[in-house]
Order: structure tokens, then C-alpha cells, then sequence
């Protein structure tokens, strides 16, 4: 290995993405955008939830329940609404997502201590009818609570690791994660497979460049890149969204680094095998974003998937990633005090550094 | 101004050089049909809020015959493992490296004065929600003396066991087909430029909209293909009931077919090479797909990002969706997504024919 031969090879990689500013400028955006668009635009609490109501009672209790409704701040009430048919087709035409429906007899039996309402639900959003479930339990709850019936347990609850519960403060941490999956393998999945399409490398084979060289070389901007937006990723974290950091600085950026040569590394083997830019892309594409969305626990929680499911997402680096910056953030731990979660990476690290290997010496460089 | 295409054999000829471009290299023909498949499945069954199976701590100090009660009715649940603890600190210690997910304690004097502690893990703040609202809701009607003064009744219409999958497999459908029509236009338009074949094209009778056309042609099949092959197993492979019309679906799907492209289309006009395309392609779908209510409800974001998604054509095809497969609305029902969709496709595709000259 000439250290000389690598820095050139990096020197003219980088002058390549100093060349394109504005894939440079994305490159730097990406985190950012990402961080705002989670942190800021996504809640997984609902708020506000539009319910109708049809009151047959006319009552003044089943006004009281109304506005037990009205002033809880999970749901809106819209009134208006004369039978069960125009509630069904509010629903189908999804103007609300709830109706709450107060029978005749309502005021009747609350007075006998048995009165029954009913809420129609849309639930093809199953969270969110499950969340409304929940809110109109415990506003029936209060309710019942006030009025003489005391529940028979008194629960206290406590939500560690983020008692104010918001949402935010455990997308946070993992958004950080699909951001580096996503910029690691988009980066370097192009790379080689443009020297190969454009007919560079034919050109590399005739220099005293080996192979180990090149890959090192090629690979080092984007790292130092990769890291960069680590860097914004976690500042933005820290100082914008107010994500408290209880574990250790060292920690996090020791893994992060070793996420960032794995996602990397999945990005360089896919560019070599694929060989044009075209396949690479949708390669990259189909492994990288979805999977860091939907399989590494940052909003869907592993454990709630089919057993055979969780095993598959074993294969997915951002699991990993996604336990561990949660971990350090949220929770206060440091990589080495999980080893299930860091071993398995580092084993991913080392079996894709060779395999990259491997197959970069097909390359037909200089071995 | 535009040239009317004139013959139809001069289309034909380059249609066919793009099919065998797209599909000529055996990988990229199996990555047309394989992974939409292989990704309905994974993701249908990964995305998934409700929890099943969870492992919940117990620390019981009291040890009762009460709290046997209430320890029996968390797991009559059948979402719910009880793992015992002698003392807090282990279990917050188990819930630290995340073997359990929650802990429910019973303090020393439970008969005296019933009282129960629920811990849960809040790095995961959905299930945090769930598990906390369903142990409540459990120990609560175990405990319960005398019925409810008020009883609510639910009743889930159009899915009613609350299956996630019924609503998350329609979602990644649209996601799917997005992703791949919209980067596949982006880069084979680019591809030309960058291997320097679009100039050796310019020389050619063929005119600009053929050539366009040429280009999207071959990629909308490829969509309407990919919807067709997943519509097939979220049928049968899934057990979702489709109740609307296929007719609405097919319709919104063209519409749909025809933003994405015109968003590919535009993202190529912006941009000289592949590398260049695939990135804007990616900063371009993550926002399309985190802010059209696939996994996120629109209506629980800020009021700013809620008109922002009026661009955003997927929101749009995800209610045709799934309103196709689970609420068995007609084609007159879409009026409005339908126009919205053609709006932003006509756009899209005008301003890029504007930009490339």
C-alpha cells in the first residue's frame, strides 16, 4: 500500500465533488432537510382528531359528555350530523375519523348507573383508531370519576427516557441513523460504477494504482464527508430539537463511524457488482431507504413484526445503528455496554470490507 | 413550438430501443419484477404500530391473590409476557438494553390500598402510547367491581379487527411504484445526456416530444405492471378485501403514473449527471413519501407542512388507494385527487419540456 498512490486517488475524488456543487450542496442538505421534516412536520400523537357527534338524547347530560369530548385536547367535535347514514358516509369520505353516537336513553340509564355510548370508527388508519380508543376511554374515565364512581386501582404511569413524551424526542435519534444509511450507500454507490460505465478504470489499469489503493482512496472523501453530516445531524439534534444527549459523545461518534464504513462499504459492493450507474441506482434505491424506514425500529418497533420478520432485519446495518443512537441519547448507555447491538455491526463491517475486497480486485487493477 | 409527432413507426422504433435498454441486462429485468414483490411482503408485515408479543416486566411486592388476579388478565391479553423481577432496579436494567418493554409494579400494601405502578420505555414513543393505554384499560376492567356508570362500545368500520396491514399495504404499493417510476425516468433521460447519446439523437428527424414520449412510454409500463403484480398479491397473498372499483384504481393510477414521471422528468431537466439525478431523486421522494400520510397522519402535522402537501402527489393516489381496497368508494368519488393528480402531472412535465430545449 502507497500512501502516496491513495492520497492522489482521494485528491482527484475530491476535486470530482468539489467540481459539482450542487450534488455537494444536496449531499450537505440531506441531513438537514431530513432532521426538519421528522422532528418538525411528523407527530405520532394525534391532536385535534375530528369527531362527529349525534346527540339522540338532547339532554343535559349528554351535553356534559359532549363537552367532556370538546374540551379534551385530542379531539373536535362536529356537530350536524342527523342519522347514522350521514355519519356513515362523513366516515367514508373520511371528513372524521370517529362519530360518536349518544342513544335515546342515554340520560335514562345514566340514572340507573348503566348508560352506553358508542364510537364508530374509522379504521383504516388502525393506529390512529386505537389512539382515539384510548383518549375516549380516559375522558370517560375523568368523567365517571367525577361524578361519584371512583375507579377501583389507582395507576400512576411514568414513560422513561422521555417523561414529556414527545414523540419527537424518540424520532430524533433514529432519523440521524436513515440519514447516514441513506447518504453512505447514495455516495458511494455510483462512484465506481460511473469509472466502470465511463470507461475510466480501463485507463486506472494502466497506472501503477492497485486495488486496495483505489478503494481506499475513493472511499475517503465521502467518509469525510459521511462524517460531516454526522456532525450537523447531531448538532441539529442537540441544539434545535432539544434531544438531550445522556450517553457518551465518544460512543456515538466511534459507532457512528463504523455505520458510516458499512453503509459505504454496502455502497461500493453494490457499485462493483452492478457495473453501470442505471442498476446501481435502483439497487441502492431498494436497499437503502425503505429498509432504513421500515425494518431498523426507528418508528416501526422491531419487536411488534412476525418473528420471521425480525430475523430478516437482522440483515439491515441501521437496526443496529437505530438501537444504538436511541440508546446513547435517550437512555445514557455507551456502545460498549450493549455488545448484542455493536457486535453484530462491527461483524457486518468486517465481512463487508471483505467481500469489497474481494471483489475490487476483479476490478482488473493491480493487486 | 412542439412537433407534432408524425409518424407512428418512428415512435415504435424508438420505444423499442428503450425497452431493450431498460430491460436488456437480465438483472435489471429481475429487478423489475422481484423486488416490488419481495418489498410488499417485507415492509406489508414490518410496518406495523400494534403491539403483539411484548414483554413486560413484573416486580410484584404485594404477591396476593389480587394481583395473581390482575397478573392473570395482563396475559389473558395475549399481547402481553410477564417477566418476574425481585426488585425495581433489575427491571429498569432490563428495560435499559430493551428485553422488556414495560414494567408494572405492585408496591407491598396493593391490599390495603390498591395502587399500581406502569413504567414503560419511551425511546419508542407509539408502543409507549399503546402498551400504557392497553394495561390501563386491562387492569382497570379486571379490577373493576361494579360495571362502568358509562360504557363505550367501539366499533371499527372498514377494519375491524384494526389490522395495520390493511392499511399499511396499499401505502407501500404506491411507495414502491413511486420509487422506482420516478428515479427510472430521472435517470434514463439523464443517461443519454451523460454518455453523450442525446446529441448523437439530435441529429435524427426524431422530435423532442417523441423523444420524451420514447423515454416515459416504456417506464409507465413498467409502473402499471408493478401495480398490477402487487395488486395481485395484496388480493391473494394478503387477504385484503378490495371493495371499490377497479376502474377508480386504474384511472388514479395512470394520473398518478403520469406525476411521477413528470416529477422524474423535471428532476432530470436540473441535472447533468446520473450521480446528480440519483441524489435529487432521493431528496426529492423522502419528503414525497414521509409527508403524504403513508405512515404519518397529515392532519397531525403543523399547519404549514399540511399545505405543503397539497404538491405531493402520493397523498393524493394513497386515498384512492386505500379507499379502493377498504372503503369500496366509486370513481365518482375522486373527482377532486383525480384533478390534482393531472394538474401536477400536466406541470411537472410542461415546465421540464420548457426547460430542456
Amino acid at each position: 500500500m502507497n500512501f502516496q498512490h491513495v492520497r492522489a486517488m482521494a485528491r482527484k475524488e475530491w476535486w470530482h465533488l468539489l467540481r459539482d456543487p450542487r450534488s455537494l450542496a444536496l449531499m450537505l442538505l440531506m441531513p438537514t432537510m431530513l432532521l426538519f421534516l421528522f422532528g418538525y412536520a411528523i407527530r405520532l400523537d394525534i391532536s385535534d382528531a375530528p369527531i362527529a357527534v349525534l346527540d339522540e338524547s338532547h339532554s343535559a347530560a349528554s351535553r356534559t359528555l359532549q363537552a367532556r369530548f370538546d374540551a379534551s385536547h385530542a379531539f373536535t367535535l362536529r356537530h350536524g350530523y342527523a342519522s347514522r347514514r350521514e355519519l356513515r358516509e362523513a366516515l367514508q369520505r373520511g371528513e372524521v375519523w370517529g362519530a360518536l353516537v349518544i342513544p335515546p336513553d342515554y340520560a335514562r340509564r345514566l340514572q340507573q348507573g348503566q348508560a352506553r355510548v358508542q364510537l364508530l370508527l374509522d379504521g383504516v388508519d388502525a393506529n390512529t383508531a386505537r389512539l382515539v380508543q384510548n383518549y375516549a376511554l380516559l375522558v370517560l374515565d375523568n368523567l365517571a370519576r367525577e361524578t361519584g364512581q371512583s375507579p377501583a386501582l389507582a395507576l400512576q404511569d411514568r414513560v422513561y427516557y422521555n417523561e414529556t413524551r414527545e414523540s419527537r424526542l424518540a424520532i430524533v435519534p433514529g432519523v440521524i441513523a436513515l440519514v447516514m444509511a441513506v447518504i453512505g450507500a447514495l455516495m458511494t454507490s455510483l462512484t465506481i460504477a460511473r469509472e466502470m460505465e465511463l470507461g475510466n478504470l480501463v485507463m486506472l489499469r494502466t497506472t501503477p494504482l492497485t486495488h486496495g489503493e483505489f478503494l481506499i482512496g475513493k472511499l475517503a472523501p465521502y467518509f469525510v464527508l459521511g462524517m460531516v453530516d454526522l456532525a450537523v445531524a447531531t448538532g441539529a439534534a442537540i441544539w434545535v430539537f432539544d434531544v438531550p444527549l445522556r450517553g457518551s459523545l465518544v460512543g456515538l461518534v466511534g459507532i457512528s463511524a463504523v455505520f458510516l464504513l458499512v453503509v459505504m462499504l454496502q455502497g461500493a459492493l453494490i457499485s462493483i457488482l452492478a457495473g453501470n450507474q442505471l442498476l446501481a441506482s435502483q439497487v441502492a434505491l431498494v436497499q437503502t431507504f425503505l429498509p432504513a424506514f421500515l425494518l431498523s425500529g426507528f418508528v416501526f418497533a422491531i419487536e411488534n413484526m412476525p418473528v420471521v420478520l425480525q430475523y430478516v432485519t437482522y440483515l439491515v446495518p441501521a437496526r443496529f445503528y437505530v438501537s444504538l443512537s436511541k440508546a446513547i441519547f435517550l437512555k445514557g448507555l455507551a456502545p460498549w455496554m450493549l455488545w448484542s447491538v455493536t457486535g453484530p455491526l462491527l461483524l457486518m463491517l468486517a465481512v463487508l470490507a471483505a467481500l469489497t475486497w474481494r471483489r475490487a480486485r476483479r476490478l482488473g487493477l493491480l493487486p | 413550438m412542439m412537433r407534432v409527432p408524425v409518424g407512428l413507426r418512428r415512435l415504435h422504433a424508438l420505444l423499442r430501443k428503450e425497452f431493450m435498454l431498460l430491460l436488456r441486462d437480465p438483472r435489471m429485468r429481475f429487478f423489475v419484477v422481484i423486488p416490488p414483490i419481495i418489498q410488499l411482503v417485507i415492509f406489508g408485515f414490518a410496518a406495523t404500530y400494534d403491539v403483539r408479543f411484548a414483554a413486560i416486566g413484573l416486580v410484584d411486592h404485594a404477591d396476593t391473590v389480587q394481583t395473581r388476579d390482575l397478573r392473570a388478565a395482563i396475559t389473558g391479553t395475549t399481547h402481553y409476557r410477564l417477566e418476574r423481577y425481585t426488585a425495581m432496579a433489575a427491571a429498569e436494567q432490563a428495560m435499559a438494553v430493551g428485553e422488556i418493554r414495560g414494567i408494572v409494579v405492585f408496591p407491598p400494601d396493593f391490599v390495603r390500598q390498591p395502587r399500581i405502578q406502569i413504567v414503560v420505555d419511551g425511546s419508542d414513543s407509539n408502543s409507549a402510547q399503546v402498551i400504557l393505554g392497553q394495561l390501563a384499560r386491562t387492569l382497570q376492567q379486571a379490577a373493576a367491581r361494579e360495571p362502568p356508570r358509562i360504557s363505550l362500545a367501539f366499533r371499527n368500520w372498514f377494519n375491524p379487527n384494526l389490522e395495520d396491514r390493511w392499511y399499511f399495504v396499499p401505502g407501500v404499493m404506491a411507495t414502491v411504484v413511486l420509487i422506482a417510476t420516478v428515479s427510472l425516468t430521472a435517470m434514463g433521460v439523464v443517461r443519454e445526456r451523460e454518455l453523450g447519446t442525446l446529441e448523437r439523437l439530435m441529429v435524427t428527424p426524431l422530435g423532442r416530444l417523441e423523444f420524451v414520449a420514447g423515454k416515459l412510454l416504456p417506464v409507465a409500463a413498467i409502473g402499471l405492471f408493478d401495480v398490477a403484480l402487487i395488486l395481485v398479491i395484496a388480493i391473494f397473498g394478503f387477504d385484503i378485501p378490495f371493495r371499490g372499483s377497479f376502474l377508480a384504481l386504474f384511472v388514479g393510477t395512470s394520473l398518478y403514473l403520469l406525476s411521477a414521471l413528470g416529477i422524474g422528468l423535471l428532476i432530470s431537466s436540473y441535472v447533468g449527471t446520473q450521480q446528480q439525478a440519483m441524489l435529487l431523486v432521493f431528496f426529492a421522494i423522502m419528503p414525497l413519501v414521509i409527508l403524504s400520510g403513508f405512515a404519518f397522519p397529515i392532519a397531525n402535522m403543523p399547519e404549514p407542512v399540511q399545505w405543503a402537501t397539497w404538491l405531493n402527489p402520493l397523498r393524493y393516489y394513497l386515498v384512492i388507494v386505500r379507499d379502493a381496497f377498504l372503503k369500496g368508494s366509486g370513481l365518482l368519488d375522486y373527482g377532486f385527487e383525480f384533478l390534482m393528480m393531472g394538474v401536477l402531472g400536466l406541470v411537472s412535465m410542461g415546465l421540464s419540456m420548457l426547460r430542456v430545449r
